[in-house]
């Protein structure tokens, strides 16, 4: 079980293709007035907050009692997301690493701008297979975006 | 109609190199193909979707425009998806889309594809919209943003001609657990824009119509597996060339890889242009290469090679295709195509079947399928003609016969949870073969099977579904039944409220709302979640529902609704209840599960309880089982741990408020976690998914637990089906496969 929250990051070769560069070529002060600026784009991150979907607020949980909960909550934190349509996934894995479900969900962020969404998901849980065959253990939420594999999150489902 | 759901001895001199040469064996082929995208194709499409005209559909247009207008601020992009029917089981190498493009207005601007992540219709689709009244999430399509290719275009030299986009990367994936939702093509306005931009010729125009260039290696068919003592024999059937394919090397034969005591991982792939001798291993699963025919063999026997056979033990065969230049059936690229890379199951779709050989009782799988998510999903069974199982957001139909697939997998917009519902032509007021599949993302779907096509997509009530559908049909029903057509029942599984959810009927036609129940609105009890699907009374008119009652039994958990209308005619606090209520084969008992509670017989009339049972164990858990035709019943079902059967006989007929007795059979017979019990009358057995990995086959008469058959080690096995034409029992299991074994075990 992990209990702590997780901030992911991307690989910077990622970062370049995602991020707005802005470029200019160095040279002599005189031929150009203007100081060269290279700008590193801000560091794609996100953070996964998982939770009972009938609490109030939604405080990151990483271990649920299937007995007493509804659904799960999925709740990811981005920062600096790149202006533009994007398709958030996540891979909910059973303990045995076998996929369970997937989740897409499209979101925008307005062009020209690094956007910090929150997208929200749930997963069915409280009258499904899960509580009825005590499907328990140590699960995984991995956290894919536009294609690409960014993070996991380990939770844990108890009788 | 509607269902309850079908020696060689240790040789290692003889490890065999594989240096082929082409003259070897008939002179097959790994294939390639030119798909073009008609009007004729049942599934795919094409349109534009314009930026300035955002509630405007195209998809008769002859001609697609990709453009980027006013600084990106009103860009026009296409979308196409192709018919992939005729390729329902193949290993892709190569995918390439090939456009016409018949006027470019500026040159040295980028197009580019991208795969799309949301379902949309050729005939619905607008820059707002993707379906008839559902917005995209974004409008404009959802898409990845990561281009899967791109293409700089001429303005002289690049008009009236086709170029090519590759996506095969996205193609295997389709093959591998991804939906296939088609291409977004868009213009790159990294450059500027160019608010013409470029024109496509579509599906609808006279010539040079949309195309797609495949090429494949097919997998084999027909995969069987004998178990004997201390052996198992394989056949299978070697492809064939897809008429009009071009033939590019002979398949060869096959490759299999065998592994013990667990399957052989989708992520197991031999690497084209490999040599891989008797007896190697394949990846981190360590699959051990059993046999390599180069000789278009179509049978091989496994007596213990490479680290011998031990009788008891469960053993899975998984077979490749294989051509002349080391190319197999997988979904990786060839060396050729530039990447080599594979898909991230890369063998999932590869044909594999299981066997235990024994001194004693060996027994083998009838087939088995990967549905590449472990769902639990009961599979759907229309008896000797389909069996669609769901598993996430994927929709499978599956030959029951063989356990090939009739179609690549259907995609939806969510995960399914319950069995598919499965009626067919005759029966059914739709006209064909059709299955009802409600989904977590808020829709249902109802769903050609002979075709795949999607008949109707519908969001009545913008909440989750959990729970099956219910359908009653209109052929079987009596006066009383006034609608037009069949109705769709579906249960809304709104987490977020105990109190109004929802029960809906929709028109088996169109997926048109004919009525909805909201709890606690108007003279309607609160409706907590629903988890399980209805049960349709034929002889009463009526509709059973169960739900969750707040947690408690001061709100109602059993519905009875008139079809006509959705009337509730009756409720009742029970408990909180998960599973579907049973009916007995006179419909004048309901048997309904309380979640860790009694086993409550209800009179369908009244609703008054007769009588009901707690065994103890957890109390009651799943959906009874009715193994008698009349009264005295014997009814089956689980508690956590074991399976029981008891006598339900009424001192009066009909029976009394309270008058009703259950009398113990058997039980509790253990099995570990069981699933809901399946038995019916004229059936002497009954069939038990375990927790354990297996399906156990009790005697109904005494609850003696005689034979089992084990799908998996380490697996939960969801509840069975029975496909009464063949004698299979089908299940699906929590390593994501479905499997069939002949019955009786």
């Amino acid at each position: 079980m992990n209990s702590t929250r997780r901030i992911l990051r991307l690989p910077s070769v990622l970062l370049l293709v995602l991020g707005a560069v802005t470029l200019a070529i160095a040279g002599c002060a005189t031929a150009s007035p203007n100081p060269i600026v290279m700008t590193q784009p801000a560091p794609l991150a996100m953070v996964v907050r998982l939770c009972d979907s009938a609490a109030a607020g939604c405080v990151n949980t990483t271990s649920f009692s299937l007995g007493a909960m509804r659904d799960l909550a999925v709740n990811v934190d981005w920062q600096n997301v790149p202006g533009g349509t994007h398709t958030q996934q996540l891979t909910v894995m059973l303990p045995n690493g076998v996929i369970y479900q997937t989740i897409s969900h499209g979101f925008g962020v307005a062009e020209g701008t690094a956007g910090s969404p929150t997208v929200s998901d749930a997963m069915p849980v409280a009258g499904t297979f899960l509580t009825q065959r005590q499907l328990t253990g140590d699960w995984t939420v991995q956290v894919s975006l536009d294609g690409a594999v960014i993070g996991a999150q380990i939770f844990q489902l108890q009788p | 109609m509607i269902e309850l759901s079908g020696s060689w001895k240790k040789r290692l001199f003889l490890c065999l190199l594989l240096t082929l040469s082409a003259g070897w064996g008939p002179a097959l082929a790994r294939e390639q193909k030119t798909i073009t995208l008609t009007t004729a194709a049942t599934r795919g499409g094409d349109t534009y979707i314009d930026s300035g005209a955002t509630t405007s559909n195209f998809g008769t247009a002859t001609s697609l425009n990709v453009a980027g207008k006013n600084s990106g601020a009103n860009p026009v992009r296409a979308l196409i998806q192709f018919d992939l029917t005729s390729f329902p089981s193949i290993g892709v190498k190569q995918a390439t889309m090939n456009l016409f493009v018949s006027s470019i207005n500026k040159a040295g601007f980028i197009y580019e594809a991208h795969v799309l992540t949301s379902l949309w219709t050729e005939t619905a689709a607008t820059w707002a919209n993707r379906l008839a009244t559902t917005a995209w999430a974004t409008a404009g399509g959802v898409y990845n943003a990561t281009a899967i290719s791109s293409l700089t275009l001429n303005n002289t030299t690049d008009v009236g001609i086709y170029h090519g986009w590759d996506i095969t990367a996205d193609t295997q994936s389709w093959y591998s657990g991804t939906q296939n939702f088609g291409h977004l093509f868009l213009q790159n306005q990294t450059h500027g824009n160019d608010a013409t931009g470029i024109n496509i010729n579509s599906r609808d125009a006279a010539t040079n119509r949309p195309q797609l260039a495949l090429t494949f290696l097919q997998q084999v068919s027909g995969l069987t597996a004998t178990a004997g003592n201390g052996s198992v024999a394989l056949t299978w059937t070697n492809p064939t060339p897809i008429s009009g394919s071009t033939v590019l090397e002979g398949y060869s034969g096959v490759l299999i890889l065998r592994q013990v005591d667990k399957a052989v991982a989708a992520t197991s792939v031999p690497a084209d242009g490999m040599t891989y001798t008797q007896c190697n291993t394949i990846g981190s699963n360590n699959d051990v290469v059993l046999f390599v025919s180069t000789s278009n063999a179509t049978s091989f026997t496994d007596s213990g090679v490479c680290g011998g056979l031990t009788n008891d033990h469960l053993y899975f065969y998984k077979v490749f295709a294989l051509d002349t230049a080391k190319n197999y059936s997988t979904e990786c690229g060839t060396a050729t195509s530039g990447t080599g890379a594979c898909s991230a199951n890369g063998s999932a779709i590869v044909p594999e079947v299981s066997a235990v050989p024994s001194a004693a009782t060996p027994y083998q799988a009838k087939w088995v399928f990967n549905t590449l998510a472990g769902s639990l999903s009961s599979p759907g069974v229309d008896p000797g003609a389909s069996i669609v199982t769901a598993s996430n957001s994927l929709m499978f139909d599956i030959n029951p016969q063989t356990g090939a697939p009739v179609a690549p997998p259907i995609g939806i917009g969510g995960a399914v949870s319950g069995r598919p519902v499965l009626i067919d032509g005759p029966d059914d007021s739709i006209g064909h073969n059709v299955a009802y599949v409600p989904a977590a993302d808020n829709f249902v779907y109802a769903a050609n099977t002979d075709t795949g096509v999607l008949d109707w997509v519908v969001n009545p009530s913008g909440v989750p579904f959990v729970a099956s559908s219910g359908i009653q049909a209109k052929l079987f029903s009596g006066v009383t039944y006034t609608l037009g057509q069949d109705l769709v029942v579906v249960g809304t599984h709104n987490a977020g409220s105990t109190s109004a959810n929802q029960i809906l009927g929709l028109n088996g036609n169109t997926g048109a709302t004919v009525w909805t129940v909201t709890g606690n609105s108007g003279a309607v009890s609160p409706l907590d979640i629903i988890n399980s699907a209805p049960s349709i009374d034929y002889v009463h008119g009526a509709i059973w529902f169960a739900s969750r009652s707040n947690g408690g039994t001061s709100q109602p958990s059993l519905w009875k609704l008139d079809p006509n209308t959705g009337a509730v005619l009756f409720t009742a606090s029970l408990g909180p209840i998960d599973y579907s209520p049973t009916l007995a084969p006179q419909s004048d008992v309901l048997f309904v599960s309380v979640n860790g509670g009694a086993l409550t017989a209800i009179d369908p009339i009244t609703g008054s309880t007769l009588g009901s049972i707690n065994p103890g164990d957890g109390g009651v858990k799943n959906s009874a089982a009715v193994a008698t035709l009349i009264m005295p019943y014997t009814v089956v079902f689980t508690t956590n741990t074991q399976v029981w059967s008891y006598k339900f006989s009424c001192a009066t007929n009909p029976c009394l408020a309270g008058g009703g007795t259950f009398t113990k059979l058997w039980g509790g017979t253990a099995v570990n976690n069981p699933s809901a019990p399946l038995t019916y009358s004229g059936l002497p057995k009954v069939y038990v998914g375990g927790g354990d990995g297996k399906i156990h086959e009790l005697d109904v008469a005494t609850g003696v637990d005689g034979k089992q058959r084990l799908l998996n080690t380490g697996v939960v096995v969801g509840d069975v089906g029975i496909d009464t034409v063949l004698s299979l029992a089908l299940a699906s299991a929590s390593d994501g496969r479905c499997y069939a074994f002949a019955i009786p075990f």
